[in-house]
């Protein structure tokens, strides 16, 4: 019990310390803040675009464009000026958001899960299934991302099911590599060796004794996963091969109005600047949790 | 044959003022024209096709300096004039002989190829030009241009179908299989013997895909790079260099004489066209720092075109009548979708009162240099009758009528239309202009933008896509291939029923027999006002059916370099006649 007690307050402490670093990190409170306003206009969408008062995918042909199909600038009924067919531009970049985070999180999710697993049993079976394993994740890391990406939506039409299923394509596979070494070191520890002993199987093994081990750094890696997965979801959305129209992506929000940046700079700026802030928001959380959890970067703080 | 595959490229329609069918083009200075100088032009992309066989739009421009043809489309802002044949290496446009069954050419002396030597260009050279138009490796755009028109063509054709794709076979079966229709009378006389009497039939030899080839070409695949490193011109320029995909360079034909040739000038040295700059507005500031000296295969975009248009006087500002419709929908009636909806002429004739062309004008450059139009036929084409069986105020769309009728149709919840229709480029804009105006009446829209090739390929002319219902609505343009006498090529290619269970370009298989007897009417009238009058009832007529819905038509708006003089536009080609402008420098 006394073991037991001490265990537990050990670990209490290591999440308070965890917990202290970050908050003592002004770039990860901020951009921490930055997700959470994200997170909040993608929950709370309806509700804001209300607000705005114009809807995403309405055309304002008689107040939001000149008579020659000019976008109207910032100011007036359109905060963020309008678009290339006259759209509230503030109201698709609202719009854009849900489907930023959407994708993000989702896609992020998909790609550590099918990670995990398949780095799981690679590093852990060893052998012919690691060889296998690994020999599929070269091939996949190896497929250029935007020929295959034009190739899969040429196919199979530009949809949401293909945009995501090729973004969880192209992610998956650092991911089980990096699980995959992981897991062949973690599995020479004498934990693994004991719960074999104590008649624990191979799945059993793998998913509660090994993988709570490597969660730190699976985390870590997953919210680094996320900025690279907003940015394939904005370019293939760029290059039309992402969700279709009239929804809003910021990708396609870019793409849309491109041929308009010399009269139009606002149409261009505002997605773009969205894109930066979300993804550096994304890239100084993972920064931030890797310093935490971290445990050699947390010695040389401490030294 | 005059869909446009390409959304986008010189995508502006039919003028303003259409009632007077006149381009309308910026003046040209009158100034004594200098000789010398390189004509410098940007390009979006390498064109589809070199070989005159198949040439089409860009590449026209191209062979305005290096292709003689027999007859040939006048260089002039007067759509009456541009559109009437005149002599090029004829020596003077034909009579029709034996009731319009024969027509007898006589090739200019001193009219010579660009080879090493130099030799005069004969009735053979004319003869090898058709032959090569149905080859088994790019046969011709067009071939109802030729087959079942020159007497023995089809016959041919067919046998050419059997031949393998290579130099060798392709120029046996030329040099040993003649064409009826096609008699070599003397080294400089060609008789051609029709098969009906066909009141277009010279301005198909104006066309490039008539033109007449040297023998040297049949050492090269057609349209193949070393086919347009190595063509051997007639014109006053020769290609000195092409990179494919990059560039390609003309430098004058030293082989050309100008006393034989009463159309081209040549008063620059060299033409130079520099390819992979997609960006419109980019070409533009680059012409306006004279950089360059004007667009090749791109136009001035909207968001340009609003601050250049705000000094119309501007010498150096384009502008004529493209004679386009563009774009037009394309309403799939084979589509089993909405329990076969668009089978039903009463919900087609409900999507026409549905839809806002306003809305598709103003993002089109706005009512300056576009208008809605309702019918097939533009301004330019004989047979031309303005009218609208579809009208709606200010042209923004009637949504309650239409809703009111496909309710009466038995569609009282609407339709749920799959929208297939080129990415990444103006037609994104017209689409998203489109949607939300058709929701209101009950007809939404499931946008399935796609590259333009997998477009055209996968969907349009997909017969299984196309049965299977993998799209409703298409998207494309309707451009005649001359100015005047060319409704055949707006009207047949999409709209004759007969055979349309293998046609490529009738991709809904749109067959009214009234209308197939209206088109065969026209195209065997003895008189061209009899072909218009057959022409101006069968766009009636389509339009009843509503297979398909014309938008907006407009004008083609270039910009020239301060320095480029005598800016005359070809209509053919929709662009500067490289072969008349000179440089004030």
């Amino acid at each position: 019990m006394q073991t037991s007690s001490t265990s537990v307050s050990q670990g209490l402490t290591a999440r308070r310390r965890v917990l202290r670093r970050l908050l003592r990190d002004r770039s990860f409170i901020i951009a921490f803040a930055v997700i959470l306003i994200l997170v909040l206009t993608a929950v709370l969408n309806p509700l804001i675009i209300h607000l705005i008062g114009h809807g995403p995918n309405e055309p304002f042909r008689e107040t939001g464009l000149t008579a020659g199909g000019v976008p109207l600038p910032p100011g007036g009924d359109f905060l963020l000026g309008t678009d290339v067919v006259g759209r509230d531009l503030l109201a698709r970049l609202v719009a854009g958001t849900r489907v930023t985070v959407f994708v993000a999180v989702s896609c992020a999710m998909l790609s550590i899960s099918l990670g995990v697993v398949v780095g799981l049993f690679a590093g852990y079976r060893g052998g012919i299934v690691d060889a296998m394993l690994s020999g599929f994740i070269d091939v996949v890391l190896g497929l250029p991302f935007l020929v295959t990406a034009i190739a899969l939506v040429s196919v199979y039409g530009a949809s949401f099911p293909v945009m995501m299923g090729t973004i969880v394509f192209f992610t998956w596979g650092p991911i089980a590599r990096i699980v995959r070494n992981l897991v062949v070191s973690a599995k020479e520890n004498e934990f693994v060796d004991a719960a074999r002993m104590l008649g624990a199987g191979d799945l059993h093994i793998m998913f509660r004794e090994i993988l709570p081990n490597i969660a730190g750094q699976v985390v870590v890696y997953g919210s680094l996963l996320i900025p690279q997965v907003i940015v394939l979801e904005a370019s293939l959305s760029f290059l039309g091969l992402g969700v279709p129209p009239p929804t809003a992506t910021w990708g396609g929000i870019i793409a849309e109005n491109q041929t308009n940046y010399a009269v139009a700079w606002w149409s261009i700026l505002f997605p773009s600047l969205a894109l930066l802030m979300a993804t550096l928001a994304f890239n100084i959380v993972g920064d931030g949790l890797r310093d935490a959890l971290d445990p050699s970067a947390r010695s040389r703080g401490g030294a | 044959m005059n869909i446009r595959l390409r959304s986008g490229v010189l995508g502006l329609g039919v003028a303003a003022i259409a009632a007077a069918g006149l381009a309308t083009v910026a003046p040209t200075r009158a100034e004594e024209p200098k000789t010398g100088g390189t004509f410098k032009l940007v390009g979006a992309g390498d064109v589809y096709s070199f070989d005159p066989a198949s040439a089409r739009t860009a590449a026209l421009f191209l062979h305005r300096g290096l292709t003689r043809t027999l007859l040939a489309f006048p260089t002039s802002d007067d759509a009456a004039v541009a559109g009437a044949p005149v002599a090029d290496l004829a020596e003077a446009v034909p009579e029709a002989e034996e009731g319009g069954l024969v027509y007898r050419f006589t090739i200019r002396e001193g009219a010579q190829w660009g080879s090493d030597p130099a030799r005069q260009i004969t009735a053979e050279d004319a003869v090898r030009g058709f032959k090569r138009l149905c080859n088994p490796v790019q046969p011709t755009y067009a071939p109802t241009y030729y087959i079942g028109i020159i007497s023995g063509f089809a016959e041919f054709c067919q046998g050419f179908a059997a031949v393998s794709p290579e130099v060798d076979a392709i120029r046996d079966y030329i040099q040993n299989n003649d064409v009826a229709g096609l008699e070599i009378e003397d080294d400089r006389t060609l008789k051609i013997t029709l098969e009906q009497p066909t009141p277009d039939f010279l301005s198909i030899l104006a066309l490039m895909s008539s033109a007449p080839v040297a023998a040297e070409m049949l050492d090269h695949l057609p349209n193949s790079p070393d086919f347009r490193r190595n063509y051997v011109s007639s014109g006053p320029y020769q290609v000195e260099d092409y990179v494919l995909n990059e560039s390609v360079s003309l430098e004058r034909n030293p082989a050309w004489n100008a006393d034989s040739d009463p159309l081209r000038k040549a008063y620059v040295d060299r033409i130079e066209v520099a390819f992979g700059t997609p960006d419109a507005g980019k070409t533009q500031r680059m012409i306006e720092a004279s950089d360059i000296d004007g667009y090749f295969d791109l136009s001035i975009a909207t968001a340009d075109l609003t601050r250049i248009m705000a000094n119309p006087e501007d010498p150096q500002l384009l502008q004529f009548a493209d004679g386009a419709v563009n774009p037009a929908l394309v309403l799939n009636i084979q589509s089993p979708n909405n329990n076969g909806a668009l089978a039903n002429p009463l919900v087609r004739q409900a999507i026409s009162h549905a839809v806002n062309k306003a809305a598709v004008v103003q993002v089109g450059g706005g009512p300056a240099v576009k208008r809605p139009t309702a019918q097939i036929l533009t301004s330019n084409v004989d047979g031309y009758e303005e009218f609208d069986l579809y009208p709606t105020p200010d042209s923004e769309g009637d949504a309650a009528k239409a809703k009111a009728m496909l309710a009466e149709a038995g569609y009282p919840n609407g339709v749920e239309l799959k929208f297939s229709y080129a990415a990444g480029g103006r037609y994104e804009l017209y689409a998203a202009a489109l949607q939300a105006d058709l929701a209101k009446a009950g007809v939404n829209l499931i946008m399935q933008p796609a590259p333009s090739r997998t477009v055209y390929t996968q969907m349009y002319q997909n017969k299984n896509a196309v049965r299977g219902g993998a799209w409703d609505l298409g998207m494309t343009s309707v451009k005649p291939d001359w100015v005047g006498d060319s409704a055949r090529t707006m009207i047949v290619p999409m709209f004759h029923g007969e055979a349309c269970e293998s046609s490529s370009t009738n991709w809904i298989c749109y067959n009214n027999p009234e209308v197939n007897a209206l088109i065969d009417a026209a195209l065997t009238a003895t008189s061209g006002e009899e072909a218009a009058e057959a022409w101006r009832k069968a766009d009636r007529l389509i339009m009843a059916d509503a297979p398909i819905i014309p938008l907006i038509t407009g004008k083609i708006s270039l910009y020239a370099s301060a320095r480029l003089r005598n800016t005359s536009i070809n209509l053919l080609f929709n662009n500067v006649d490289p072969t008349l402008v000179w440089l004030d420098e």
